[in-house]
């Protein structure tokens, strides 16, 4: 026994004894506090030093024409060194109301239909082929709108146009590149997201109000005016601006599609123009030679991310208020429920965003109603039809002209830099035309394999970063002025958009040459890396906060240390949710290319030291896209199909991974 | 012996698989707080010296002097916001884990102050286990895995881990039910019995004093019976601390039976005592159910 005599006389020394020989490496907390804190500070450090080296380098334009005179003026003019951002503020306005005015409502109709009026088996199907909408790159959207839509609605185009000249804004010739065509891909690239908060809110419409209102003689679409969409009103608001602050950021779709012109702003929808950041990836090339243009499209940047925090600091306003608008909504709801079961009119007269729907209580017979009811559910279903319609062709041209392009080769060479490519990277790099040895274009190899690179070294490094961030604003920072501040900082990054940070890296790493070079595989990974880092963040903390406190305390209970709390009870029960965020933000990064072109430059043969120029699919497609030569636009198409299998993988793993999450 | 971890009654461990098969568990004379002197089963005493814990500028407990008796279960009763759990809380240390909370006062663990500036909170927490309100048992984890939780996790490697689960299991009166599948997740096991798991946890690491946190609260009543017939088998070997709501289960398991209101020990007694013959008028309210 060890229990020597001292012992028993004295039992307290058995304690002292334990007390003084046990190793719990408690000693580690206070180390593993300040290495997270610092991890988020550097957060801050990072958001400082991006402002202030945005700002810096915008000075010269700001102070050469005031602040004012470089947003009204809308002439844009680098061949005579005149910079006025007015044009492309107003393009950027133009192209995004254009998105919100086709996209919102026929997000509302999907989400409504998958809501409320779909069989239930039809559900699960819809709601998974819009978020399949929802992973195909940008550039994709890009590559499909300019080879397939645009030529196709080019004559419906010119007949709008002739027809209806008399309405301001329309008319005139068509270009096959212009504001409308733009405005209508980003129509399509909202809708996922426009629709995914939205049906996230009418899901949270209680029953007893649809049925309430049911109960009361109401037909199905006057339940959905009467309770569904009051209640959902505020998500609904702030989804779209979520979506409209996507529509203001997003470049390359736009830069292939909206013509590029940025001497004033045309005169009408069906003219050519350019938005804040479609002329940042158009023109930032140029403006190597000319610090006075790349001023102005840093300073082009910096409104750009201005509009959008302020439009994002909005949407989250509103979707956080729906939550204290609750009570209201459930009023009204009972209200209008009530007199749509008398068939009365209802006495308040706010109408609220939604005046354009039909009126049931305005239509007093029986008949009549049922009318609207039939007429307003044929029109949710037929604009959900109408959002799945672009899926479905764009898809089926991806899959057959993909998939003719893709054979053995395709993915086992290198693209030579034959036909179109050469004049392409001329036209990028400035660079001598190098001699085509053939007429074979090549593969896609150097792409795909510089893309898993790129991607994988911003996942490797910041992966690890962004979860420890969300773990010290879960552990550490909750309740905290810190972690709040840290919190907030996360939200501006989220809104800050792809091409901005793209700018950024071009601007500190890419022109001052550091690592010897101006342009990198591994400077692509720092953007992807900046891009990706909000969303694992963001995507982890929900994960970590579903984690019960109970089982923190029960281990803690058990004696074991914060940090090892942390690490072998926390991360482990989040793990599954952990993965999936994890995958979304990387497949997010592998379909970006407006950050890639400006930071990995032009390559086409493989490289593996990713100090020096990579390939990589998005710059591949890009390239191609823009190129002249129909057998580039084919290997375009391959590339594109190449890269949503890719993403579509990626998505789907992280889905299974959700699925073995033991967190409800 | 050389663990360094627990210097007393490691010998038991393997062979001894249930606490209440030791043939000399009942010498302490019950109810008088003297067990007998020098065996193996001898408990330890708590002793709470003008302990106040506060949140944040509040303070919930309000300077308490209470002991708690080896071998013995000492219920804590009161009405909801009293400060029993709070106080609870405060003895393994718990409490300051809540941003802004604190304890003052001396906490001696067998005369040592655990309540010291300089004590490591985490070396306490392996002598006064805990048991929740609800049960929390790892969801990562199979049944063996949980158990054994607090012996990987101390990195307590002096001991079979497989004799030490099966022995806590035992202890816990779950062996029965879950010897046959012992990988299976412990979240699979239905709410009592997960509760009795967590309660194996809590001591297959052999703490000084086990803390129940109102341990029934969230089982049926025949789960209830079984957890209260285990607690009267774990005085045996440990001291026990049961804050409850329920002022019958403190008359069933509870020796000695505190009293507490608003943050204050009204007072504390031999169980009997308190409920037929309190001292204390708003004892006697409590007790007769005038105010809850």
């Amino acid at each position: 026994m060890a229990t020597s005599p001292a012992a028993a006389a004295d039992p307290g020394a058995r304690l002292r004894d334990h007390l003084a020989r046990t190793k719990t490496g408690s000693w580690l907390d206070p180390w593993v506090k300040g290495g997270l804190t610092a991890l988020a500070g550097l957060i801050f450090v990072l958001l400082v030093y991006f402002l202030f080296k945005l700002g810096l380098e915008a000075e010269p334009v700001f102070s050469a024409y005031g602040l004012w005179d470089f947003v009204a003026k809308v002439d844009w003019l680098p061949s005579q060194d005149t910079y006025g951002a007015g044009a492309l503020v107003a393009g950027t306005a133009i192209t995004s109301a254009i998105a919100l005015i086709i996209g919102v409502p026929i997000a509302v109709a999907t989400a409504l239909f998958v809501t409320e009026l779909a069989p239930a088996r039809f559900r699960g199907l819809i709601s998974g082929t819009l978020e399949l909408l929802a992973a195909v790159p940008s550039v994709v959207y890009g590559l499909w709108g300019f080879l397939f839509l645009a030529p196709r609605i080019k004559g419906a185009e010119q007949w709008v146009a002739d027809t209806f000249s008399f309405i301001p804004f329309i008319g005139g010739d068509v270009s096959a590149a212009n504001y409308f065509i733009t405005g209508l891909i980003l129509a399509i690239m909202i809708i996922p997201i426009v629709s995914a908060i939205s049906r996230e809110v009418m899901a949270t419409v209680p029953a007893d109000q649809k049925e309430a209102a049911l109960a009361l003689g109401a037909t199905r679409w006057e339940m959905i005016r009467t309770a569904v969409l009051p209640y959902s009103r505020a998500g609904i608001v702030g989804g779209s601006m979520l979506g409209l602050g996507r529509a203001l950021g997003e470049t390359i779709a736009v830069a292939i599609l909206i013509g590029g012109a940025t001497a004033g702003v045309g005169d009408s929808i069906f003219s050519q123009g350019s938005t804040l950041a479609s002329v940042i990836a158009l023109e930032f090339q140029e403006a190597t030679a000319s610090p006075e243009h790349r001023a102005a499209l840093i300073g082009a940047g910096l409104l750009l991310f201005a509009v959008t925090l302020f439009i994002n600091a909005i949407a989250r306003a509103y979707i956080s208020r729906s939550e204290s608008r609750l009570e209201r909504a459930q009023r009204d709801a009972a209200r209008a429920s009530e007199a749509a079961g008398r068939g009365d009119l209802p006495k308040t007269g706010r109408r609220g965003v939604f005046s354009w729907i039909p009126r049931p209580e305005l239509v007093t017979s029986l008949k009549g109603r049922k009318r609207v009811d039939k007429f307003a559910r044929g029109s949710v279903g037929a604009l959900t039809a109408l959002a799945l319609l672009p899926l479905a062709l764009l898809l089926a041209f991806l899959i057959i002209r993909g998939g003719g392009a893709i054979s053995w080769s395709f993915f086992t060479t290198d693209p030579t830099g034959a036909a179109g490519a050469v004049s392409n990277a001329s036209r990028f790099l400035g660079e001598e035309a190098a001699p085509a040895a053939t007429n074979d274009l090549g593969g896609i190899r150097s792409a795909i394999l510089g893309t898993l690179e790129v991607v994988g070294l911003a996942a490797a490094v910041v992966v690890p970063i962004g979860i420890a961030v969300a773990v010290y604003l879960v552990e550490y920072g909750q309740g905290t002025w810190f972690g709040s501040f840290v919190r907030y900082l996360v939200d501006v990054m989220t809104g800050v958009p792809s091409v901005v940070f793209g700018l950024f890296v071009y601007i500190s790493l890419v022109v001052s040459q550091v690592g010897g070079v101006p342009f990198a595989g591994w400077k692509a990974s720092v953007a992807l890396g900046l891009l990706m880092l909000p969303i694992v963040i963001n995507s982890s903390l929900p994960v970590l906060r579903l984690v019960p406190a109970s089982l923190r305390e029960a281990a803690l209970a058990l004696g074991v240390p914060r940090w090892k709390v942390i690490l072998r009870i926390v991360l482990p029960t989040a793990l599954p949710g952990l993965v999936t965020g994890a995958l979304l933000a990387i497949a997010r990064a592998a379909g970006e290319t407006a950050p890639i072109i400006f930071t990995a430059g032009v390559a086409t043969a493989l490289a593996g030291d990713p100090n020096g120029p990579l390939n990589t699919l998005p710059a591949q497609i890009y390239a191609d896209v823009t190129a002249s030569s129909s057998a580039q636009h084919d290997r375009a198409w391959g590339a594109a199909l190449t890269l949503v299998v890719l993403i579509l993988l990626l998505s789907l793993v992280a889905r299974l991974a959700q699925r073995r999450s033991r967190l409800s | 012996m050389n663990a360094p971890n627990r210097t007393y009654d490691s010998t038991d461990a393997p062979s001894d698989v249930s606490p209440t098969q030791h043939p000399d568990a009942h010498l302490g004379e019950r109810g008088t707080g003297t067990p007998a002197p020098a065996t193996k089963a001898k408990g330890h005493e708590v002793a709470l010296r003008g302990v106040k814990s506060f949140y944040g500028d509040n303070m919930a407990v309000k300077g308490v002097d209470l002991d708690f008796h080896a071998n013995q279960v000492t219920a804590m009763i009161g009405p909801s916001g009293c400060g029993k759990s709070t106080l609870l809380r405060s003895i393994n240390r718990m409490h300051e884990e809540i941003p802004g909370a604190r304890v003052e006062g001396e906490i001696l663990l067998d005369g040592v102050d655990i309540n010291a500036a300089d004590t490591d909170v985490v070396a306490i927490r392996r002598m006064v286990g805990m048991i929740f309100q609800r049960p929390n048992p790892f969801p990562t984890m199979s049944i063996r895995e949980n158990v054994a939780a607090g012996l990987k996790f101390n990195k307590i490697k002096d001991v079979n881990h497989d004799e030490r689960v099966e022995w806590a299991l035992r202890g816990a009166g779950l062996w029965d039910e879950v010897k046959d599948r012992l990988n299976a997740p412990g979240v699979g096991l239905s709410g009592g019995q997960q509760q009795r798991l967590c309660i194996a946890r809590t001591i297959a690491i052999k703490p000084d004093v086990i803390l129940m946190d109102e341990p029934c609260s969230a089982l049926d009543p025949i789960a209830t019976l079984k957890v209260e017939e285990l607690i009267q088998e774990l005085k045996e070997e440990f001291t026990i601390v049961l804050v409850t709501h329920n002022m019958q289960q403190a008359a069933r398991v509870g020796d000695r039976t505190a009293f507490m209101y608003l943050g204050d020990l009204v007072e504390v007694d031999e169980t009997n005592k308190i409920f037929t013959n309190p001292s204390d008028s708003r004892t006697e309210e409590y007790v007769s159910g005038k105010f809850s």
